[in-house]
């Protein structure tokens, strides 16, 4: 199992540009950062049709998108996108990166063949999940202030 | 008797054992065994590539004997091939592989 704080890359996020990483360097980061511990709140573990898994787990500070980790089999590609999707998220405002498209981490990622794309969907779905979740943890916490 | 490579090692592994022995033979029919899968590991990926004259050929060969190709895909990322191989070759790692033999199971593997 892997797990990724993205803390340590806000400085390279690229946002809406095209991300020039490859798979396996995204593989690479996650492997340096797969002792951090995780944020509390998580969305559900979904598996793929192979028994690849993924979970996300994502804190938020305010309406933003504060710190995201993930539990995830060791599949290459399905470590990448999830890597690519905190790259993409982390530091921007929940409204618009609460639902991705699978596409959206398709275009971003070049060089994954199109049978294995599919791992896309399945971190997309993860995420929301775990989207839910931090908002559902996060107002919790502000009505009982 | 069933078999499947595991071309792992790298030197003369692709471009002597495969494309002067195994290939042919298999071209020629005269194996001596049902290949069931061939897995590439390393470097072995870049045989997979389009346009390889070796890999077209053992691509023509696994689509008339029925065997498996498959390129390790972290290996093949790792050299930005992953998306460049000849169409219909798929990459995976021991799970993909594992269930792609599954049907057809190998007697024996061969690592070289």
């Amino acid at each position: 199992m892997s797990t990724h704080d993205v803390r340590v890359q806000r400085s390279s996020i690229c946002g809406c540009a095209r991300t020039r990483r490859t798979v396996t360097e995204f593989v690479l980061d996650a492997c340096r950062r797969s002792h951090e511990p995780l944020p509390p709140s998580s969305g559900d573990r979904l598996m793929a049709s192979d028994g690849a898994a993924i979970r996300f787990h994502a804190s938020l500070q305010g309406d933003e998108i504060a710190d995201v980790r993930y539990e995830a089999s060791s599949c290459a590609t399905l470590i990448a996108y999830a890597e690519l999707l905190g790259d993409f998220v982390v530091g921007k405002p929940i409204v618009r990166v609460a639902a991705l498209a699978p596409r959206t981490l398709i275009e971003l990622l070049p060089g994954v063949p199109r049978e294995r794309q599919e791992r896309a969907i399945i971190v997309a779905q993860a995420w929301s999940s775990a989207i839910a979740t931090a908002w559902q943890s996060e107002h919790q916490d502000r009505s009982e202030r | 008797m069933k078999v499947a490579y595991i071309f792992s090692t790298q030197g003369h592994t692709v471009s002597y054992k495969l494309g002067r022995m195994i290939l042919p033979q298999l071209e020629e029919n005269r194996h001596g065994v049902d290949v069931v899968g061939m897995f590439f590991f390393e470097d072995n990926n870049y045989v997979l590539m389009q346009g390889n004259p070796l890999g077209e050929r053992l691509k023509l060969q696994a689509d008339e004997k029925g065997f498996v190709l498959m390129g390790c895909d972290q290996c093949c990322y790792e050299r930005e091939i992953a998306d460049k191989l000849v169409a219909g070759i798929p990459i995976g790692c021991f799970p993909d592989l594992y269930a792609a033999l599954s049907g057809n199971p190998p007697d024996q593997v061969i690592t070289l």
